[in-house]
């Protein structure tokens, strides 16, 4: 509305009120141009300055079209074009004297701009440039004054800052006049908080100073300010002062001095309190003291001190460092529930010297064991936990701590000291005691650790008896000893019968918990000097000593005997176990420990060959026996070397055709003085003496080549095969299959056609199980054989647990049948069984008629004996096989 | 509901429904608006006394992933006339529509840079040759004006502005923008329109200036604090002979001024209009819905009903100017709750037929608003107790 008051006066007058509003230059230029177009009603407005664009409206963002404007603003042009609404008629007024800023109007109008409208926007731009004069004048003013207040405000701020950081020195700004009277005339208010006087009582008495020195540090003090004024010493001065209160307070002085007008001299210095850093460094002092000791008290432990020496060195050290009046250790003695004085510092005179204290909760010590922890005693007389020893009663204690000392199951004890000072042990403290009591339990630790590696390697694991070693040692001592004293000593070497098999059938658990029991019934039979030892598996040894006469060392065999007619409990159920013992004597002189066992060994050999649970003593028979086995031992050695040694092969014969079906080989020894030799008469000698390993391979070796020699001559005739026996030993021996393997492979002989025969004592008695070779054995083709069966334990759910294809029948079993009725039926027995287990049977020993009779009748198939042939030469064997048999007839009626 | 059938594919379907359901509401004017193929902006004008989380999920239900936006009012407009409680969908689509649309929040403390963001779509339709800026404001923000300065910085001269500030049924607590599926509060949200056949927007009051012109002596943003030198509250008081229920109770007053607006001179045509929205009785001030600058001439208004309806057929006439004589798709009305109050319900009534008569039977959409926003020539584009017309052919 087009007003008849005076329109464009007041639209200047709003336009002065917006714009002189607006407090920065870039909002007043933008304001003035988008007002000046709202008052003119105009859609375009721009305000251009030395050719730049630096306000507009009416242009979409970032398309103003400056050089159009421009050309405008040089009133080149009246029209400019807006995309959406066409051309504009546009009009510029000058801004300034230099006509370089211009404002522009553009509007949708076609009768153009009327005088009082272009007067009106002259008048706002005169309005604008003043305006914007005003705020350029205003903002250079205002950056000033900014500036000045940043000034201001930032000085201010360094200023409180600086005051603040000097009022927190712990330190006194002060000016002081040079020489003995020379007055202070400046201290700042900290010395009240550091030394307690005022700034004014300290400025009123120039004596002050020196007199709060610290004694011992006066005069050195003094010096060090007299040579600061002559200029001989520059740089700070440590000193004690002592404060209002008495309280020590180290200085450092740190101050330069000036002249005034008048040439005098002036102190200008600062007195830092330095106690905090002089207390830190003694206690660093201390701390190093105190490593140094914990790392030579560590020394020591490492050196192998003996722990006595280094518990005493742990008790002085701690006292000496902790400056306390005694210390001990105290090893807790949990059997007696007491305390044993181990080492102790302070009190010599009245140390307890090992005398026992009690373990009470009530004292320090006992408190700090059930506890698990230190215990620090500030102040005794205050203490309500426990209360003091009676030994520590009357001594003036005043403070005292105790730390634990480990050991390797349980507390060894604990580390105690005590002061006739009221001290506060610091943390630190406590922890370098701690440090000494852990160098110690790692002594204890080690020596523990140490007497158990020696007890090991002397006892045995399992049943904590001495071992071989140890027994050894003991036996040589006593041999000594009765030399001494004239009386015998015995040795008793025991061996549980039937061990391996309960091993095997029970587990090895079974088996060491019947070894665990049999220790202490070996202890209960003997006196209490006596020594007890295991050898190994199932074998122990006993020392006896001071014998009166050999029926002491019996009597000792029949106690044993008897303790082990009990049961004992394994996996919970009970077994009757029995014992063979060997009881060798040393009578003469001179005796060796090693015969005296070996003799031992011999006899308790002689008690299982007897028929086990029963002993034997060592006689002159057996010694006898012994030297002729040992030199039977010699030359069989030598016999295989020297081609001694023969290979006979008895005919197994089928007792349904009467055909031979395999050859056993037996091995002959052609001794050059004594004949031909029986299988039973050197073979144990063999086994025990090892040579049994090189014997047993020359015979499977021997008779493997034979019988692969025969089936090569007669290919389609001779399809037996060949039995070989193999020893406990040979059985046991982890190469077995590896060496049967061998065999075959050089021999060519088919696997199928070699059994093995083993006895059942070599099953049951040896301690390394089998059972992995002759799986092995079986898986070649290798065909086993129980040799001997019913003589041994003849366990059918034994023999399950072994890959066997079938048992021969002792000969003692067939030399009944036909005669004795019991005969029969063991035989039928063993047959039936063998059957169950899906095995062959062979029996042995068949030496008439009427004995093939029964074992036809009874099942069995196999049978060898003399009715059919002794062992023969390998050259006479070709006689037996085939038709021309002289046994057909018996065989097939 | 009104079904305008499709013209060459283009259409505008406006659906209504007062349910008071938010969800089946929304729904149901959704389905009604949705009355072609490709929709391209759904605007929604909805009464604060729904949910409008769920009236919005209801639409969606119908709608799928059309661009939404809207806002609370305070009273809604339809061809069926003004209601309360109710919900507007207007729909359009079909060939020849581009629309963009963007959310700017946190418009108090920022009123012009919101503005300015809100106005940002407008570059992604800059192809069609007919374009407009729709804004729809939170209307207890403050400074409208500013809101509308920065839109104008941003897209220039070329792109009228349309538009109208959220209500809230006259609680003055909070009005909601709505934006997808969002409800927001405080936010500006823009939709520009590209569109092949012309856009006409008109603007009027019917308020005149009465009595001697004042010169406001101080003011600061919506604030006036002096006319004539002396206390604004007491002038206008004074000059209105208020009755003392007015001068004392802020309800009566703030219903007092609905009719009492101010107005500002302008170089020509109608001088705008200051819906004068409460009374400090402690420092004696006049609140205002936009700015009443410090220095300008100020009158005090008075309008009747053949006034005020005589601007509603001028506005109509105005926005239909294009299509000379042809009917347009439809009208989008953002009329001033003032007016309402003015007209009375009879009047409004009276209002509605009239701007479906201009229309001639167009689809007629609309609600009754906090400010409204128009912009056609110069710069100026906020005004009140105004009626503005879009007119989409």
């Amino acid at each position: 509305m087009r007003s008849t008051v005076n329109w464009s006066t007041q639209q200047l007058a709003e336009f002065l009120a917006l714009v002189s509003a607006c407090t920065d230059v870039r909002d007043a230029t933008q304001c003035a141009v988008e007002r000046a177009a709202e008052a003119l009603e105009a859609e375009v407005g721009a305000l251009i300055r030395d050719g730049v664009v630096e306000a507009s409206i009416g242009f979409p963002t970032g398309e103003v079209p400056h050089d159009e404007i421009a050309a405008i603003a040089a009133e080149e042009r009246n029209r400019i074009e807006v995309p959406g609404i066409g051309p504009l008629r546009a009009v510029s007024v000058v801004l300034d004297d230099e006509a370089l800023t211009r404002l522009v109007i553009a509007r949708r109008e076609d009768d153009g701009f009327d005088s009082e409208e272009l007067g009106l926007l002259r008048a706002m731009g005169r309005v604008l440039v003043l305006t914007l004069r005003m705020l350029r004048g205003l903002a250079a003013e205002r950056t000033l004054r900014e500036n000045a207040e940043r000034e201001r405000t930032e000085r201010e701020h360094a200023e409180a800052a600086y005051r603040k950081l000097v009022e927190r020195l712990p330190a006194i700004v002060y000016r002081a006049e040079v020489g003995e009277a020379g007055a202070w005339t400046y201290v700042s208010p900290q010395i009240e908080s550091i030394l307690g006087f005022s700034p004014e009582d300290w400025c009123a008495d120039p004596t002050l100073w020196e007199r709060r020195l610290h004694p011992e540090d006066r005069e050195r003090a003094i010096a060090d300010e007299q040579a600061a004024a002559r200029g001989t010493n520059v740089g700070s001065s440590d000193y004690r002062m002592l404060a209002r209160n008495g309280q020590v307070v180290w200085i450092a002085d740190d101050a330069i001095l000036e002249q005034d007008d008048h040439g005098r001299g002036h102190w200008h210095g600062v007195l830092y309190d330095i106690s905090d850093r002089k207390r830190a460094e003694a206690e660093l002092e201390v701390r190093a003291a105190q490593q140094a000791a914990v790392a030579r008290l560590g020394q020591s432990a490492l050196e192998g001190q003996e722990l006595a020496g280094l518990m005493h060195e742990a008790v002085a050290t701690a006292a000496a460092i902790l400056d306390v009046e005694s210390a001990h250790v105290l090893e807790l003695r949990p059997a007696t529930e007491g305390f044993t004085e181990r080492a102790t510092v302070g009190w010599p005179e009245e140390g307890t010297g090992g005398v026992p204290m009690p373990n009470s909760r009530a004292s320090l010590a006992g408190f700090t064991i059930e506890r698990g922890t230190r215990t620090t005693v500030r102040d005794w007389s205050e203490e309500q936990r426990f209360a003091q020893l009676p030994a520590l009663q009357g001594r003036d204690l005043r403070s005292g701590m105790a730390l634990i000392i480990d050991g390797p199951d349980q507390p060894f004890g604990v580390l105690e000291l005590h002061s006739r000072r009221l001290q506060a042990f610091s943390e630190e403290d406590v922890n370098f005691v701690q440090s000494l009591a852990n160098v110690l339990a790692e002594a204890i630790d080690r020596r523990a650790a140490e007497d158990e590696m020696r007890r090991r390697a002397l006892h045995d694991p399992l049943t904590l008896l001495p071992n071989r070693t140890l027994f050894g040692d003991r036996l040589a001592h006593a041999l000594l000893q009765s030399r001494r004293r004239g009386s015998f000593i015995a040795v008793l070497f025991c061996d549980v019968d039937h061990f391996k098999l309960i091993n095997d059938s029970l587990g090895h658990a079974a088996g060491d918990e019947l070894l665990t029991g049999v220790a202490p019934r070996l202890k209960e039979a003997l006196r209490p000097g006596d020594t007890v030892a295991r050898f190994g598996g199932d074998e122990f040894a006993v020392l006896i000593e001071d014998l009166a006469d050999e029926r002491e060392a019996i009597e000792v065999a029949q106690r044993i005997g008897a303790l082990f007619t009990r049961p004992f409990v394994l996996s919970g159920i009970e077994h009757f176990v029995t014992v063979s013992v060997g009881i060798a004597i040393a009578r003469e002189p001179g005796q060796r420990p090693e015969t005296l066992i070996r003799d031992a060994d011999a006899a308790m050999y002689r008690a299982k060959e007897r028929g086990r649970g029963r002993y034997e003593l060592f006689d002159q028979g057996m010694r006898a026996r012994a030297v002729e086995r040992l030199q039977l031992e010699n030359e069989l050695r030598r016999a295989i070397g020297r081609d001694e040694l023969r290979v006979h092969y008895q005919p197994i014969v089928s007792l349904e055709s009467g055909a031979v079906t395999a050859f056993e080989a037996l091995v002959r020894w052609q001794h050059p003085r004594r004949g031909l030799i029986a299988p039973g008469d050197f073979i144990p000698t063999a086994e025990e003496s090892g040579v049994i390993e090189s014997l047993g391979r020359w015979v499977l070796e021997r008779a493997c080549r034979q019988a692969a020699d025969w089936h090569a001559a007669t290919p389609d005739g001779f399809p037996v095969g060949m039995s070989v026996n193999l020893s406990a030993r040979q059985v046991a021996q982890p190469d077995l299959p590896q060496l049967v393997g061998e065999m075959l492979t050089s021999t060519g002989l088919d696997p199928s056609s070699l059994n093995l025969e083993i006895t059942e004592s070599a099953l049951v008695e040896e301690s390394a199980a089998p059972v992995e070779n002759l799986a092995a054995l079986r898986a070649m083709g290798v065909r086993l054989v129980i040799d001997d069966f019913g003589t041994g334990y003849s366990s059918l759910a034994y023999l399950r647990r072994f890959p066997l294809d079938a048992i021969k029948i002792d000969r003692s079993f067939v030399k009944g049948l036909g005669v004795e009725r019991d005969s029969a039926a063991i035989v039928d027995a063993l047959i039936a069984m063998a059957r169950a287990l899906s095995l062959g049977v062979i029996a042995e020993g068949v030496e008439t008629a009427t004995q093939i009779e029964e074992l036809k009748r009874l099942g069995c198939r196999q049978a060898q004996g003399f009715f059919f042939a002794t062992a023969l030469q390998a050259d006479d064997v070709g006689a037996l096989v085939g038709s021309a048999a002289p046994w057909l007839g018996a065989v097939r009626s | 509901m009104t079904i305008h059938p499709p013209e060459q594919g283009r259409w505008l379907g406006v659906g209504h429904s007062s349910d008071p359901d938010a969800r089946a509401a929304g729904a149901r004017a959704a389905d009604d608006a949705l009355v072609g193929a490709d929709p391209a902006l759904l605007i929604v004008f909805a009464s604060v006394r729904y949910d409008l989380g769920a009236l919005l999920a209801g639409i969606h239900e119908r709608s799928g992933q059309v661009p939404l936006v809207g806002c609370s009012t305070a009273g809604e407009i339809a061809a069926a006339g003004p209601g309360d409680a109710g919900v507007v969908v207007t729909a359009l689509g079909g060939p020849g529509f581009s629309i963009e649309t963007t959310v700017a929040r946190g418009a108090k403390q920022r009123l012009r840079e919101v503005g300015a963001e809100a106005s940002a779509c407008a570059a992604g339709v800059a192809s069609r040759p007919h374009r407009v800026l729709m804004l729809l404001t939170d209307g207890l923000a403050g400074d409208q004006s500013e809101i509308v300065r920065g839109a104008y910085g941003v897209v220039g001269a070329g792109v009228p502005l349309v538009g109208g500030c959220a209500g809230d049924d006259l609680r003055m607590q909070a009005t909601h923008q709505l934006y997808g599926t969002e409800v927001l509060t405080d936010a500006v949200i823009g939709a520009v329109i590209g569109s092949d056949a012309p856009l006409g927007i008109g603007a009027r009051h019917g308020w005149r200036p009465v009595g001697e012109p004042m010169l406001v002596t101080q003011s600061a943003d919506n604030r006036v604090h002096y006319i004539d030198e002396k206390p604004a509250l007491d002038v206008y008081l004074e000059r209105l002979d208020a009755s003392p229920e007015v001068r004392a109770d802020a309800a009566s007053f703030t219903h007092f001024a609905q009719t009492h607006p101010l107005g500002l001179a302008g170089r020509s045509g109608e001088a705008q209009v200051r819906f004068v929205s409460d009374a400090g009785f402690e420092d004696r001030s006049l609140g205002c819905i936009a700015e009443v600058p410090q220095g300008r001439l100020a009158w005090l208004m008075e309008g009747d009903d053949a006034s005020v309806l005589a601007a509603t057929d001028a506005a109509c006439v105005d926005a239909l100017a294009p299509w000379q004589g042809q009917r347009p798709l439809g009208l989008i009305a953002f009329d001033c709750i003032a007016r309402r109050g003015v007209l009375g319900e009879r009047g409004v009534q009276d209002e509605v037929e009239r701007v479906t008569h201009n229309g001639q039977g167009a689809p007629v959409a609309g609600f009754y608003t906090y400010g409204e926003i128009a912009r056609t020539h110069g710069v100026t584009g906020f005004h009140n107790q105004t009626l503005v017309v879009l007119a989409v052919g």
